[in-house]
């Protein structure tokens, strides 16, 4: 049945053919969005072929009927659709489509988080966006700004708390108005921002780099300032982008405050506090290099390294004025010259002037440094400044060697006294110094015993190292080493100081009034016998001691041999006079004891009094007859004091005692093996002097420093021959080098000088501490491993401190020096050895301090190796 | 000693002298000697009877001992001549300690010596009597008329001190003969490095010879300051050794730098081989010469350590120049002196080397028989040395003098002994004993030919 239907249906359209071809299309109208699409279809009646052909006036449409709305909404709000028949062209049927906006969307925001309370711009990304597109902000309509119809931007205060977002919807106006989905917004806390570190302290001219933590934002950028400049400025420190914050190299007192702030949101913000300190100074030149030091004002007083208020030299005029160029010098900024501090002028950040009268320096070479006061600050390097003694009429090296001749060394006030002056006023002035007095034992303490030499050696050491009679002392310790007394055998400080009374007093007399007290003395008197000693005793079959007569013979004053008048034997080298002669020499010495005390009659073999000349007890004095010398006979029956007379006399007179006496006294001052020559123009002075008369010791003393052998003359500092010069003896060397080095001493020293060979005023016996003859020279004669091993240490522990306060050295000048070694060892050389040393020994000096690892031990190693070089042992 | 072997030690004391400047390395050098020990064994004077380890001690009494008090005459006659001229200062004849004898002549020792005194009972001692500077033998009338040399400068203490380290009466010498007889023992000690001549008291001409160069080590520990093994410390000690012996060309730089470095040298060696020593047991008295002795033992106990076969001491006592007061000043400087022979005889004993080693005294001159005003006594010349040891034959050698002022002795009036033996004699038969062999007699003793005979006979046979 259904197939006879369908086949009707059939019959039934052929016999309609011939009617006219109709279309319809479906749907007749529509709504889309824009770009949406739908299907249309279309009918074709009264024709086989249904075909049509579509078209849209906007939008676009496929062969099948598939429209696209237009993008955008077209004039007239609509869009016709048609479709055309293909079998007949003029039959068609339309649709009409209404064409509506597009549903907003959202898909991201930019920021995804405000800061509540902050106002903000948003980016909303999204699609189907336009113009005319409004947004909410949690429901509060906001004005977008069209980008594009993806991108919006709305500005907007965060009102909401932190915590609750804010919702953001976008919405597209009619045709078809439409709200997009809802976005939202994170709504944080205010941006906080921390800085680290949050305090430091730093230098001026030093950086410290901050950092700075933004949190509650994405946005972690800050900006920096420094007590709320930007950026800050010269005056307070500058910092950069990155929170590198640089000091002003003269910072202000105090404090600054380095900030930073959230770009994004100003309230978050940190500061630190930095604490200023004075930099360190940089000083990298100084002009001059070299300078005088102030001219000394008369009167020249004796300058003394034990007593620091006398040392103070009195300067005048010849003011040096040292630029210092460099950086981060501040207005406090103080400059030494060592250890003195210079009044200074700040010019700027980088340059000081500092002015001043310069005083002399230990080895001529000195440091001049900056440093800035606390807070902070510190030290420049030092640089090397040469200080020389502003008056010089004699060289400095001619000043060092004629103090160690005419004194027991050179410190620098005294070099740049004797510069000063020159040779003859210098001397001038030290034969009319007075006589530094030398102190009276003290009484004996509770078991009786009688105070001991200590003490007296610790004076006179004292002395020979500050008092101004330098020349005084060291002639009259030559004195001692020819007329000796030893305190091996008078161990008593009242027994020994009268005697060295008489040398110190006796210094610059008359070598006959000397030998006539020193023979009366009556530490004398028992040293070699003469106290005491009685005439022959034929009862008792004794004879007079002899000690006394053959000692001043042989040691005092004439000697073995018969002298030409420079000092060398005669040929054949003939006896002075022989064992007869002393035998009756010793005669004449006979019937003295000591003066009577407490007003007691004189009588022999008197209690002991050491402080008065000894008395003659004439019923105990010899009168014979006496042979004293070849040709010389005393007559029988003189007086103690008139025996005494004539025999000293007639030795006195002999012509070896001018040559004996000052070839002794040259060895003692000058030189250990002075030429014949040199001999024989000092004994024609003792001979006569420019009065005529003999024996004037000051007029020898000065012939012999005056001498052209002596090397004191004016001009350029001029080597000894090879041949001369003399070991120091132990005593001269410890004394030189302590006053060379301008150390502090108490005067303990009397032990150290007895190991390195030489027992102060205790000489092994009448023979002295060494003997002239001695080769290569008496001090020689002293030596040996022991005492040469000594020596070396006493130089050690001078250089180290190690003596305590009988020698003390101040080495921070020498650490100072001690960052330039090639300074360093020509300063010890100056102050040691008139800046004389050998290029080899430079080198060997320079390794061993380079060796050496800190400032100190460095400038203990130049002192050391420098002192302990021959050169310096030998007094040249 | 055959020329090509004295050319040879000429080399190795060069190669001494070079290690001496360069002589940082000590230890290596003592090593080395001990690899070349065989050297030593070479030569002609090595291989005679001188094997095995002999010294000499010398101790001189500065100041001119009085011999007079030191050995005095106990038999009746002798007292009586003694007593005599000493008179008041003389020592009571009971007070005296039998010692020795010649003849019928008796000796004693002063009452301050007992320690000597034993070392005469238990055969260790001998005297050698009236001993002295002599050009030649001499007597009175010669010497009165200036018919025979005489030694200069007599009665002169330097002079004479002089004269006795020297040998030398006449004229200066620059060696001492202890020095000239360590020339003449040299092969025995080649090749050590270490001084075999040494000074424990200051410096002495004594020891000095032609080639050997004396020491002087005072006591065991002397050492450079300033060595702590800190980083530097060994670059400084090298630095000061190249200083010291830098070529300067001047006369006494170069003398000084040389002798102290040779002292750094010869003290560390020294040093070295005291921290390894053993105890001694023998009490020594701490007195100067005490000490000085003690030290010489010590310095003996490292005689293997250095490599010395022959060693030569020089200490030494003052004081003895007793113009005053002898009766009281004498005597202690005797009972140091005694005490301390005695215990350094002990002391070789406990080594097992009393008869390796003579201890003998010297002093520059004897004193005047006739005491002067102040209880003393002034120079004189001639007086009596005593030798002790396991090797000595105990006794009396010479002749004691008269005791005659103005007698046949006497060069004076006050008994000034003109020595009957002279020093050349008394130190050749030292010498002898030590190994020097005859032929080398005469350079360490240029006058011995003056005399009759260079042996005293004070040594066992």
């Amino acid at each position: 049945m259904l197939s006879r239907l369908a086949l009707s249906l059939t019959l039934l359209c052929g016999l309609l053919q011939a009617q006219q071809v109709t279309i319809t299309v479906s749907p007749t109208t529509a709504t889309l969005r824009v770009n949406e699409t739908r299907s249309f279809s279309a009918t074709v009646r009264n024709t086989t072929n249904t075909a049509v052909h579509w078209t849209a006036t906007a939008g676009t449409i496929t062969a099948g009927g598939q429209f696209t709305a237009p993008s955008a909404i077209p004039a007239g709000g609509t869009v016709t659709v048609r479709a055309t028949s293909v079998a007949d062209q003029t039959k068609s049927a339309t649709a009409m489509v209404t064409i509506q906006n597009a549903r907003p969307t959202i898909t991201s925001l930019a920021p995804s988080a405000v800061n509540t309370g902050l106002a903000y711009t948003l980016r909303i990304i999204g699609t189907n966006f336009l113009p005319t597109s409004t947004v909410t902000l949690e429901g509060r309509p906001a004005t977008p700004r069209f980008l594009s119809s993806t991108e919006l931007e709305v500005s907007a205060v965060a009102e909401n708390a932190a915590g609750n977002s804010i919702d953001v919807i976008v919405s597209n106006p009619d045709p078809g108005a439409s709200a997009s989905n809802t976005r939202g917004l994170t709504v944080n806390a205010p941006v906080r921002v921390t800085i680290s570190p949050t305090s430091t302290t730093i230098r001026g001219g030093a950086t410290a780099k901050f950092n700075a933590f933004v949190s509650n934002t994405s946005v972690t950028t800050v900006d920096w300032f420094v007590n709320e400049i930007p950026g800050g400025n010269a005056i307070v420190g500058t910092v950069d982008s990155t929170g590198l914050y640089t000091a002003p190299g003269a910072p202000p007192s105090g404090r600054v405050e380095v900030k930073a702030v959230s770009r994004h949101d100003a309230r978050g913000f940190a500061v630190a506090t930095v604490t200023l300190q004075n930099p360190i100074p940089v000083l990298s030149s100084v002009t001059p290099t070299s300078a005088k030091t102030g001219t000394p004002a008369a009167p020249l007083v004796q300058l003394s390294p034990l007593n620091p208020t006398l040392s103070v030299a009195p300067q005048s005029g010849n003011t040096t004025t040292f630029t210092l160029t460099g950086s981060l010098f501040t207005p406090t900024s103080k400059v030494f010259l060592g250890a003195l501090e210079l009044p200074v002028t700040f010019v700027n950040g980088g340059q000081l002037r500092a002015t001043a009268i310069l005083t002399p320096v230990v080895g001529q070479l000195t440091t001049l440094r900056v440093v800035n006061p606390a807070p902070g600050g510190g030290e420049s390097a030092r640089l090397v400044v040469r200080v020389e003694n502003a008056q010089e009429l004699m060289s400095y090296g001619t000043a060092v060697r004629l103090l160690e001749q005419a004194g027991f060394g050179a410190d620098p006030a005294a070099i740049a006294k004797v510069q000063a002056m020159g040779r003859g006023a210098w001397l001038a002035s030290q034969f009319q110094a007075p006589v530094t007095p030398l102190p009276d034992a003290l009484p004996p303490t509770g078991g009786g015993s009688q105070e001991g030499m200590g003490r007296l050696q610790t004076t006179w050491i004292t002395n020979a190292l500050t008092a101004p009679d330098q020349l005084r002392h060291r002639v009259a310790f030559a004195l001692h080493s020819i007329l000796v007394v030893s305190a091996l055998d008078l161990p008593e400080h009242r027994q020994y100081v009268p005697y060295l009374r008489i040398l110190h007093e006796g210094a610059f007399g008359n070598y006959r009034q000397l030998l006539e007290r020193i023979t009366l003395n009556p530490a004398m008197g028992r040293y070699l016998n003469m106290l005491n000693n009685a005439k022959a005793n034929p009862a008792r079959n004794t004879v007079a001691n002899e000690n006394y007569a053959r000692e001043l013979m042989q040691l005092f004053t004439i000697g073995l041999v018969e002298l030409n008048p420079n000092g060398t034997p005669k040929t054949g080298n003939p006896a002075s006079y022989d064992e007869s002669h002393v035998s009756e020499l010793a005669k004449v010495f006979t019937g003295w004891t000591s003066a009577p005390m407490n007003g007691e009659a004189p009588r022999f073999r008197a209690p002991d009094n050491w402080a008065e000349p000894m008395i003659p007890i004439e019923a105990e004095h010899d009168t014979t007859a006496k042979a004293i010398l070849p040709g010389v006979t005393l007559p029988a029956g003189q007086m103690a004091r008139q025996d005494l007379a004539a025999a000293l006399d007639a030795i006195f007179n002999h012509p070896n005692v001018g040559p004996f006496v000052s070839y002794r006294l040259i060895q003692r001052l000058v030189t250990s093996n002075p030429s014949p020559a040199y001999v024989e123009r000092v004994a024609r002075v003792f001979n006569s002097n420019s009065r005529g008369v003999r024996g004037d010791l000051k007029e020898v003393v000065e012939a012999i420093l005056t001498d052209s052998e002596a090397g004191t003359g004016p001009g350029a500092y001029t080597e000894m021959s090879a041949d001369q010069g003399s070991l120091r003896e132990p005593l001269a060397l410890t004394l030189n080098l302590i006053r060379a080095l301008d150390m502090r001493s108490n005067g303990g020293l009397a032990s150290t000088i007895n190991g390195v060979g030489q027992n102060l005023f205790h000489p092994g016996s009448v023979f002295s501490y060494f003997s002239p003859f001695s080769r290569p020279g008496p001090e020689f004669q002293a030596l040996n491993a022991t005492t040469a091993m000594n020596a070396v240490n006493l130089i050690y522990r001078l250089a180290s401190n190690g003596l305590g306060n009988a020698a003390v050295l101040d080495l921070n000048p020498w650490d100072q020096l001690a960052t330039n070694p090639d300074a360093l060892i020509s300063a010890a050389a100056n102050a040691l050895n008139r800046g004389l040393l050998s290029s080899n020994a430079r080198a060997i000096i320079l390794q061993a301090v380079n060796a050496q690892t800190s400032n100190r031990m460095k400038a203990i190693t130049a002192l050391y190796l420098v002192g302990s070089s021959p050169q310096v042992l030998v007094k040249r | 000693m055959a020329l090509s072997s004295a050319r040879r030690h000429a080399g190795l004391l060069a190669n001494r002298r070079a290690f001496l400047r360069f002589g940082c390395q000590a230890v290596t050098g003592l090593g080395a000697a001990g690899a070349l020990g065989q050297l030593g064994g070479i030569n002609a004077l090595a291989q005679t009877a001188n094997t095995g380890y002999k010294a000499l001690v010398c101790i001189f009494l500065f100041g001119g001992s009085d011999a007079n008090d030191m050995l005095i005459p106990t038999d009746d006659a002798g007292y009586a001549a003694y007593s005599g001229v000493r008179r008041n200062i003389a020592i009571p004849r009971a007070n005296l300690l039998q010692a020795t004898s010649q003849g019928s002549s008796t000796y004693g020792l002063p009452p301050s010596m007992p320690g000597l005194h034993t070392l005469f009972q238990t055969g260790k001692a001998a005297v050698v009597s009236n001993v002295g500077m002599l050009v030649r033998p001499l007597t009175r009338a010669q010497y009165r008329a200036n018919q025979q040399p005489v030694p200069s400068n007599l009665f002169s203490h330097s002079d004479q001190q002089q004269q006795w380290q020297t040998a030398t009466p006449v004229g200066i010498s620059q060696s001492g003969w202890a020095g000239r007889i360590a020339d003449q023992v040299l092969p025995l000690n080649t090749p050590s490095l270490f001084p075999a001549a040494v000074s424990v008291n200051g410096n002495s001409i004594f020891l000095v010879g032609q080639q050997t160069q004396p020491s002087q080590i005072a006591s065991p520990n002397i050492n450079v300051n300033g060595q702590q093994n800190r980083p530097g410390d060994l670059e400084r000690l090298n630095a000061l050794q190249q200083i010291l012996t830098l070529s300067s060309g001047v006369t006494l730089v170069q003398a000084a730098g040389s002798r102290i470095n040779d002292s750094l040298v010869v003290l560390r060696q020294a040093n070295d081989a005291f921290a390894t020593l053993p105890n001694l047991t023998t009490p020594f008295p701490t007195t100067s010469i005490g000490n000085q002795l003690r030290q010489i033992v010590r310095l003996i106990q490292i005689r293997g350590a250095v490599g010395l076969q022959r060693q030569i001491f020089f200490c030494s006592q003052g004081g003895y120049d007793t113009h005053e007061d002898q009766p009281n000043r004498q005597p202690q400087l005797l009972a140091d002196l005694s005490a301390a022979m005695l215990a350094f005889n002990l002391a070789m004993d406990e080594l097992g080397l009393a008869n390796q080693v003579t201890l003998f005294t010297e002093s520059e001159f004897s004193r005047t028989f006739q005491p002067n005003a102040s209880n003393g006594t002034d120079h004189a010349w001639g007086g009596h040395q005593f030798v002790t040891g396991g090797a000595v034959q105990s006794g009396f050698y010479g002749t004691y003098p008269s005791m005659i002022l103005n007698g046949s002795d006497d060069s004076g009036s006050r008994g000034n002994w003109i020595p009957s033996i002279s020093l050349d004699q008394y130190g050749a038969t030292l010498a002898k004993w030590f190994g020097v062999p005859e032929s080398g007699l005469a350079t360490v003793f240029p006058n011995l030919a003056n005399f009759p005979t260079a042996d005293l006979g004070f040594f066992k046979t």
